[in-house]
């Protein structure tokens, strides 16, 4: 009975396909997630090849919203529009300034909120998410609010480049305090116990063990917080006064045409971001490699010296 | 009220030597004394209200300022709308540059005027605290200057700096209520607000108003932003005279937009942004300013402006020195060097709107005759009668208005 | 100095915390006193704002505005599953796919999320423009007659529609659905999954069971940072939607910047703040991650 079964298995086995139908199937069903993946990948170029490429376009009149002719005059007059130079020098301005002040202010306190326990701790961590969970446009009018009713105060501050720094620095510190508190969760507190038992005291612990190892956190904190000034609009747009940034000459230009100059600043922008990120990206990399060469080394080294022995 | 230039392929087309001189101005030209006979202007803001009085404003004496070269400040702020100077390539005017030659100073020219209320509302704390908005001339339509002078946000003009100004400013243009003396302001264009609109996609030309509400040309049609233009276009196609309006017909004209507005008939209501839409077709008839047209017909032949049978409503937009600016001698120096008749035939050459400068009109005709065709510049009697101002409003009225709008616009 | 070796925080804390004191919670109680006033107009268009403890400011408010309240919610909704069901399988396979590519995809990912937010969404404006490759492919295939029929679009084009509106506020906050989901997902222990492939699951059922689950941290961050800014947005309404799209952004910002009515623009934006908060909790509630705010 067995053996009937048998042979009759091995025939069927061989008038069956080479390669079952199921397998094939599966092997589609895999990588359509790959391909969706994909597609999504090139979705999200999409609105960046039509930035890159109007750049290029000279536009038969304001608008830049037809592709009329190629042309690189944009890129070789990239500030040809003065209002719009200005505006993206103070956008620098006040993304380096917010940038600096946010990062020193949220790394100090994320150092307290990851190291120390201390009363009141719930409640600040309440009140750095708080205006994480804040649209930005809530975030934005009470500042103003607070702007106009303070206004004649002798404290009070005029609408224009220290508001906007203002409210920079404000939305940017809970960014900042986030990231920093990650980095310095993972860090190895064993490390700095060594280095105290070797006599460091806590300045020189932090100075040369503490400080360097969380440094990664902190740059990327810094990244988060200087694009995320130079690209705001909706706080900015409440407490500018008459001031214009970057994306409030964008915003204003939109009715009248934008200049084609916009453009090539936007890719310019990009293409530094992105050439920044695959920097580090290698340096990264390649620091690994060097580390992994090194340990293995080392190993191989031992084991040459116990070899010997 | 408003005006703002989107395009400007007419200058980069001059700039590059394809277009003569000659087919500029025939597009071109300059409407002066035309509209000085209708006593128009004079009335404009006239209505059934009296705070156009000089009630509000500062009872200070203006400051005597003297404009020889040697008093300027070696550089100021003039804001303006979009487009609205001669413009070379894209960022050279050419008569802000005789200015400065001629006063040696730097003019920093920003068109950063967008929209009455929205500029207003970047400036008015600064304002209302009494400091320096860093602009030296701004330019506003009539009814928000009106506005700016009684809030006293704006500084009295020294006339014996302006003799230019005296000399050459048309009548239609002075005396006007919302500055009796002439105080405060200095007229810098008029214009007229109408359909703009596609006869090609229409098919056909079109009449009235009520055109736009055809249902062919639904989600292609936009109104304008500004308030007064639009209610005022839509109630004198009721009937209505828009000098003479009261809350309730502010109302009608509201309730006869909105069921449009529902239906997606209307695509939204827009500031100088129709231009784009317009030229490229997305939109085949809209509320328009005059000038624009005139300068959009370069990107699109096609485009034409209509004074509808029903009338069509007229504005003037004013040079204004915010209070507490920092250089008014260059402000008035500007101002008197602007009301030079061939200055401004140089600017209305380019802007083509209603020029208020005497003898800027025969300084252009006296290149081009043909200008004189030109209906946007030089409406006939006809089209004169059929202009139209707005009422000036008291607060409580703006309010109201205003809130009625706002429900149409979803503001 | 032994009060400061115990109490080493304080110091720490209170340069960041104050600034956020005054500069944050501060203004919310300007706002909200400011939500109360009165505002009169006299002869000479100036506003006068008294405390009259107007709580009709509110009901007003929401009275009025109520469509665009929900509007605002239906949208960000739509937009937060739009862009999960885009962001999840891309995070996946980066997450579990990729190897040693993981970097440089995450790298691409962001990319595009460093040109300006405004020129992004102009970019789709210019994409979606009536006469576009874009527009004229939906329209041969039918697609626009679908939505024109639903009410997402109207007259067979896509720019001043919701649809519009919608599509360009998923894109945008596309990177805060992946970037989250994609931590949360990395993170898991890949032999968990090897496990219950050897207990007989398939995949798909492990993938329910035991990826999604854990993932879950990643769902909540990601959904709540795509939420609630797109509930606040309305530059996408602005310039890509029409008078019907009006969010409660753009009727906050008008209020504000524009017609300046401080009181009613004040109780709007109150108004928000204190829906999102209600919100955030019960979801939070919900998915069980109640120490969103701690850690």
């Amino acid at each position: 009975m067995a053996y009937a079964e048998a042979t009759r298995t091995e025939a069927a086995d061989r008038a069956a396909p080479a390669k079952p139908p199921s397998q094939f199937w599966r092997k589609v069903r895999y990588q359509l997630l790959n391909v969706f993946a994909g597609l999504v990948l090139l979705y999200l170029f999409v609105p960046i090849s039509v930035i890159i490429l109007f750049s290029f376009n000279d536009p038969a009149g304001k608008f830049n919203l037809t592709w009329h002719k190629f042309s690189t005059d944009a890129w070789a007059h990239p500030f040809g529009v003065p209002s719009l130079q200005d505006a993206v020098v103070l956008s620098l301005k006040i993304a380096f300034l917010s940038t600096l002040v946010a990062t020193l202010l949220g790394t100090l306190v994320a150092l307290a909120l990851a190291r120390y326990s201390f009363r009141g701790r719930g409640a600040t961590n309440f009140a750095i998410f708080t205006p994480m969970a804040t649209p930005e446009i809530v975030m934005g009018s009470s500042l103003l609010t607070l702007f106009i009713a303070t206004s004649g105060w002798p404290i009070g501050v005029d609408l224009g480049f220290w508001t906007i720094l203002i409210a920079h620095i404000m939305f940017n510190i809970s960014y900042v305090v986030v990231t920093v508190k990650a980095r310095v969760y993972g860090f190895d507190r064993r490390l700095e116990e060594a280095a105290m038992d070797l006599y460091a005291n806590s300045y020189t612990t932090f100075r040369r063990i503490t400080l360097p190892l969380i440094m990664p956190g902190i740059g990327a904190a810094a990244a988060l917080a200087f694009a995320l000034s130079i690209d705001d609009f909706i706080v900015t747009q409440f407490n500018r006064g008459a001031e214009v940034t970057f994306p409030l000459f964008i915003y204003g230009a939109a009715r009248n045409g934008v200049p084609v100059q916009v453009n090539v600043i936007g890719s310019i922008i990009f293409l530094v971001a992105v050439g920044g990120m695959l920097l580090n990206l290698m340096i990264q990399n390649s620091r690994a490699k060097r580390d992994a060469r090194a340990s293995a080394g080392a190993v191989r080294r031992a084991q040459a010296s116990e070899a010997a022995a | 009220m408003n005006t703002g230039r989107p395009t400007d392929p007419t200058a980069l087309a001059f700039a590059r030597g394809a277009l003569t001189r000659r087919d500029l101005l025939r597009r071109a030209g300059v409407a002066g004394g035309v509209l000085a006979g209708s006593g128009l202007l004079a009335a404009c803001g006239s209505g059934g209200s009296s705070s156009g009085s000089s009630a509000g404003g500062t009872a200070a004496a203006a400051p005597s300022v003297g404009t020889t070269p040697a008093d300027m400040a070696p550089s100021w702020t003039f804001s303006n709308w979009p487009l609205y100077i001669d413009t070379e390539g894209k960022t050279k005017h050419p008569s802000l540059d005789q200015f400065d030659k001629a006063f040696t100073t730097t003019t920093k020219y920003l068109e950063d005027i967008e929209d009455n209320e929205s500029f207003f509302g970047q400036v008015k704390a600064q304002l209302e605290a009494g400091q320096d908005i860093k602009r030296d001339i701004v330019v506003l339509t009539d009814w928000m200057a009106g506005k700016w002078i009684l809030l006293g946000y704006a500084e009295k003009l020294d006339k014996s700096a302006l003799p230019n100004v005296t000399a050459n400013q048309l009548p239609a243009w002075q005396g006007r209520p919302i500055d009796k003396g002439d105080e405060y302001l200095v007229p810098w264009q008029s214009g007229m607000t109408g359909i703009g609109y596609n006869p090609k996609l229409t098919g056909g030309k079109l009449t009235s108003v009520k055109d736009l509400w055809n249902p062919e040309f639904k989600g292609k049609v936009t109104l304008l932003t500004e308030m007064r233009d639009t209610l005022g276009l839509v109630m004198l196609s009721m009937g209505i005279d828009p000098a003479n309006c009261t809350v309730d017909d502010a109302q009608a004209a509201v309730d006869e937009i909105r069921p449009q507005v529902e239906s997606g008939q209307v695509r939204r209501f827009t500031g100088n942004d129709y231009a784009g839409d317009l030229a490229k077709g997305n939109v085949v008839a809209c509320m328009a300013w005059s000038g624009d047209i005139v300068q959009l017909q370069f990107d699109n032949p096609d485009l034409e402006f209509l004074i509808p049978d029903d009338g069509a409503m007229l504005w003037t937009d004013n040079m204004l020195i915010p209070k507490n600016a920092a250089n008014p001698q260059n402000a008035h120096a500007w101002m008197n060097f602007y009301y030079d008749p061939k200055i401004a035939a140089e600017v209305e050459a380019w802007v083509n709107y209603i020029c208020p400068i005497k003898g800027a009109k025969e300084a252009l005709i006296a290149k081009d005759p043909e200008i004189a065709d030109n209906p946007l510049i030089f409406p006939s009697d006809a089209d004169l009668a059929n202009l139209h101002v707005f009422k000036l409003l008291t607060p409580q009225e703006d309010l109201e208005f205003n809130k009625l709008f706002q429900d149409l616009t979803g503001a | 100095m032994g009060w400061l070796r115990k109490h080493a925080a304080y110091p720490l804390l209170t340069p960041g915390m104050t600034w956020l004191l005054i500069f944050f919670f501060v203004p919310m109680g300007f706002m909200f006193v400011k939500s109360l006033q009165t505002v009169t107009v006299d002869a000479t268009f100036h506003q006068h704002y008294t405390l009259t403890w107007e709580w009709s400011n509110y009901t007003e408010a929401i009275r009025t505005y109520h469509s665009q309240f929900i509007r605002s919610f239906l949208y960000a909704g739509i937009a937060t599953v739009a862009a999960f069901l885009i962001a999840y399988p891309l995070a996946y396979v980066i997450a579990f796919r990729a190897g040693r590519w993981k970097n440089l995809l995450l790298l691409l990912v962001i990319a595009p999320f460093f040109t300006n937010y405004l020129i992004r969404t102009l970019a789709w404006g210019t994409l979606l423009a009536d006469d576009s490759i874009v527009t004229r492919a939906l329209d041969a295939i039918g697609f626009l007659t679908v939505t024109d029929a639903l009410g997402w679009t109207s007259e067979h084009r896509l720019l001043a529609t919701p649809f519009a509106v919608v599509a360009a506020i998923t894109y945008n906050y596309l990177a805060f659905m992946i970037l989250p989901l994609y931590v949360s997902l990395e993170k898991i222990d890949k032999r968990l999954l090897e496990a219950s492939l050897d207990l007989y699951a398939n995949r798909v059922r492990a993938f329910l069971r035991v990826t999604l689950p854990l993932s879950l941290p990643g769902v909540f961050a990601g959904t709540l940072l795509t939420f609630i800014p797109a509930t606040g947005d309305y530059v996408n309404a602005e310039l890509l939607g029409s008078p019907q799209t009006k969010m409660i952004g753009n009727i906050v910002q008008s209020k504000f910047l524009v017609i300046n009515d401080y009181p009613t623009a004040s109780a709007l934006s109150f108004t928000l703040m204190a829906i999102m908060l209600v919100l955030i909790s019960i979801y939070a509630r919900i998915l069980g991650t109640e120490e969103v705010t701690t850690t």
